[in-house]
C-alpha cells in the first residue's frame, strides 16, 4: 500500500466500462420486482378488495332487480368506487413501496453496486408495480363484466360496451397515474403512505365535492371528467342535485383532452421527480 | 485476472459527516492488488468507509477514484466491483437462484452465460440444495454465503467484503478465508473489514486500522499483532448441543473457562486468543459439533486501539 496518488483517469486517458443498457436493466429489475410482488400476501388482499364492485352489483341485482341499466351502474362504479377508492388503494399498496421498501429493507445496496443507472432501477420497479396494479384492476373489471352479463342487467347493449371500454381506459390510466405519484413519494419520503393517505383521503376528498375550479387540482376530478354520463340522466337525488349545482354555477366543462393531458403530465412529472430523488438518495448509516 | 494489472483504488483525504457527527475524518488510502484487511471496532467507521470507497455515499470532502476515475461519475465502473454488505437484508421473496441470476445479469454477465454461472456459484458456495428456496427461509450462514456469491458473480477485479465471516460456521469460515486468499492471489484487490484481528490475520498481512473514523495505522499485521498484550478474551459459540461442546472444550489447551448460556450458547474464556482461534476449527471438527455462529464478546483490538490512540496521554502514536 502506498499513499502516492497518481494522475487522474481523465488525465491519463482511462475510460470507464459502459453501464448496462437502460432497457435491459429496466426489464431485469421489473422481472425480479414482478416475481417479488406476485408472491406477497398483499396481492391476495388487494384481489379480495377489488371484488367489491362485484359485490355491489350483486347486491343491486338482488335488491333492485331490473331497476338500473348496465351503463349507468358502470358509470356509478367508476365515479364512486374505482376512482375515489379502489385505484388509490391499489396504487398505494403497490406503487408507494416500489422504491421505499428496498430502501427500508436495506436491499437497495445490491442494485446500487451494479453498473446500472438509477433511472433504470426506478423505472423497472415502477413498471412492475404499475403492471401488477393494472393486472389486478383488469381482473376486477373482467369480474364486473361477467356479473353484468350473468346478473340480469339487460345484457350487453352497445351503450354498456361503450361504457365498459371507457371504464377500462379510465381505470387503467388512473391506476398508472396514482402508482406514478405514490412511487415518487416512495423515493422522497421514508414513510410514503402518510403523504399518500393525506393526498387521497385528505386533499382529494376535501375538495372533490367543492364545485369550484379547485377541484381541478385533483387526479380524481380529471379521472371522473373522462367518464361521461349516460344519455339517460340519473333520477336519484344525488344526480339531480349535481346537475342543478352544475347549472347554477355555470362552470365551463374541462375538455376531455385537457384532463387526459393533465394526467399524462402528472405521470411524466412524478416519474422524472422520482428518478431525480432516487439519484440524489444516499445510503445512510442504517442502510 | 492473472497477468492484468490490479485495480488501483485511491481515497484522497476523504471525509464524511452525518449532520454534526463525523463518521470518517480525513482519510487517505491507496490500495491495489491483494487482500487488505480493514480492522476496527464496531462503530469505528468501517462500513461508512466501505460505502465511501464503493461510491455508495458521497464524501463530504475529498474524492475516491478507481484507476483514476471518480466512481460516482462513472456507473459503468461497477462492472469491476463486487460488494458484500454487512447487513443480512435480502429480498426474502426471491429464491437464491433468482437473486443470483438477477444480480449477475445486472452486473453485465451475458444472458446466455447467466444460468451456468449461477449454477457454478451455487455449487461453489454449497447452496445448490437451497437454490430454489425463498431467501426469507435462509439461515444466517447461508445468507452470508449468498452475499459472497453475488459479490463475485461477475468476476470483478475489486471486492469490498464487509464483515464477510459473520455468522458462518467454522468449516465455512475456513473455506471463505481460503477463497478470499485465492482471490487476492489471482491479482484482485480485496478489501475485507472485520473487528477480529486473528480472522483477518489468516487472510492477509496487509491491514488498515481504523478508529473513530480515522486511519490509525496501516501496514504489516505482525507488527500490529505484537501490540496486543495477552489478556483474557471471551468467545460465544452457538450450537445445538452446548453441554457436550462445553464438556469437550474445557479439556482443550488455551481454554481457561467454559459456561453454558441458554439452550444453545457456550461461552469460552481464553488467555491466548490467537492460539485459541487457530485451534478452534480443528477442535470443533474433532468434537463433531456444527457451530452456527461464533463471535467475541469482548474485543482484543481494544488494547491495540488504546495503545495506538494513547487516550490517557491525549495523543495518537
Amino acid at each position: 500500500m502506498s499513499r502516492d496518488l497518481p494522475m487522474t483517469g481523465e488525465q491519463s486517458g482511462a475510460t470507464a466500462p459502459r453501464a448496462i443498457p437502460d432497457l435491459t436493466a429496466i426489464l431485469v429489475v421489473a422481472g425480479a420486482a414482478w416475481r417479488e410482488l406476485a408472491r406477497r400476501r398483499r396481492l391476495f388482499s388487494l384481489g379480495l378488495l377489488l371484488l367489491l364492485p362485484v359485490v355491489l352489483l350483486l347486491a343491486v341485482s338482488l335488491w333492485y332487480p331490473g331497476v338500473a341499466p348496465g351503463d349507468l351502474l358502470l358509470n356509478l362504479l367508476a365515479r364512486n368506487v374505482y376512482i375515489p377508492f379502489l385505484l388509490p388503494i391499489v396504487a398505494m399498496a403497490l406503487g408507494a413501496p416500489a422504491i421505499s421498501e428496498p430502501i427500508a429493507e436495506g436491499t437497495l445496496v445490491y442494485f446500487w453496486t451494479r453498473p446500472l443507472n438509477r433511472r433504470a432501477l426506478y423505472l423497472g420497479r415502477l413498471l412492475a408495480a404499475a403492471l401488477v396494479a393494472c393486472g389486478l384492476v383488469v381482473l376486477s373489471l373482467a369480474a364486473v363484466l361477467i356479473t353484468l352479463i350473468a346478473g340480469g342487467f339487460g345484457g350487453l347493449s352497445l351503450d354498456v360496451m361503450r361504457m365498459y371500454a371507457e371504464l377500462t381506459v379510465v381505470t387503467l390510466l388512473g391506476t398508472v397515474a396514482y402508482t406514478a405519484v405514490f412511487g415518487c413519494f416512495g423515493a422522497g419520503f421514508k414513510r410514503p403512505l402518510v403523504p399518500a393517505l393525506l393526498l387521497v383521503f385528505g386533499w382529494e376528498n376535501m375538495v372533490a365535492d367543492i364545485p369550484q375550479r379547485i377541484q381541478e387540482w385533483t387526479l380524481r376530478f380529471h379521472l371522473r371528467n373522462l367518464v361521461h354520463w349516460p344519455d339517460a340522466k340519473p333520477t336519484d337525488l344525488r344526480g339531480i342535485l349535481e346537475e342543478l349545482v352544475g347549472r347554477i354555477l355555470v362552470r365551463p366543462p374541462v375538455p376531455v383532452w385537457q384532463s387526459v393531458l393533465i394526467l399524462l403530465v402528472i405521470i411524466a412529472v412524478s416519474t422524472v421527480v422520482g428518478t431525480y430523488l432516487l439519484r440524489r438518495r444516499q445510503l445512510d448509516r442504517q442502510e | 485476472m492473472i497477468g492484468t494489472p490490479p485495480a488501483r483504488l485511491e481515497a484522497d483525504e476523504v471525509g464524511r459527516w452525518f449532520g454534526e457527527v463525523m463518521a470518517i475524518g480525513r482519510c487517505s488510502l491507496a490500495v491495489g492488488g491483494g487482500v487488505i484487511g480493514l480492522l476496527g471496532q464496531n462503530g469505528a467507521g468501517k462500513t461508512t468507509l466501505f460505502k465511501l470507497l464503493a461510491g455508495l455515499i458521497t464524501p463530504s470532502r475529498g474524492q475516491v477514484r478507481l484507476d483514476g476515475l471518480v466512481l460516482r461519475d462513472h456507473v459503468g465502473l461497477f462492472r469491476r466491483i463486487g460488494f458484500c454488505p454487512e447487513s443480512d437484508a435480502l429480498p426474502g421473496w426471491l429464491t437464491g437462484r433468482e437473486f443470483l441470476a438477477m444480480l449477475a445479469r445486472l452486473a453485465g454477465v451475458p444472458r446466455e452465460r447467466v444460468r451456468p454461472r449461477v449454477a457454478e456459484l451455487l455449487e461453489r458456495f454449497e447452496l445448490t440444495a437451497a437454490a430454489n428456496r425463498r431467501l426469507g427461509g435462509y439461515s444466517k450462514g447461508m445468507r452470508q454465503k449468498l452475499k459472497l456469491a453475488q459479490a463475485v458473480a461477475h468476476d470483478p477485479d475489486i471486492l469490498f467484503l464487509d464483515e464477510p465471516l459473520n455468522g458462518m460456521d467454522p468449516q465455512s469460515r475456513l473455506e471463505a478465508i481460503a477463497a478470499i486468499r485465492r482471490l487476492g492471489r489471482e491479482g484482485r484487490t480485496v478489501l475485507v473489514s472485520s473487528h477480529i484481528l486473528p480472522e483477518v490475520e489468516q487472510m492477509t498481512q496487509n491491514i488498515v486500522l481504523i478508529h473513530r473514523g480515522k486511519v490509525l495505522a496501516e501496514g504489516d499485521v505482525a507488527e500490529i499483532r505484537d501490540l496486543i498484550p495477552e489478556h483474557p478474551t471471551v468467545v460465544a459459540l452457538r450450537c445445538e448441543r452446548p453441554r457436550e461442546l462445553a464438556a469437550f472444550l474445557v479439556r482443550q489447551d488455551h481454554v481457561a473457562g467454559v459456561e453454558c448460556e441458554g439452550r444453545d450458547r457456550v461461552v469460552v474464556r481464553t488467555e491466548h486468543a490467537l492460539a485459541f482461534y487457530r485451534a478452534l476449527p480443528g477442535q470443533l471438527l474433532a468434537a463433531g459439533q456444527a457451530v452456527e455462529e461464533i463471535h467475541t464478546l469482548d474485543d482484543n483490538l481494544e488494547s491495540v486501539f488504546s495503545y495506538l490512540t494513547d487516550d490517557s496521554q491525549g495523543g495518537a502514536r
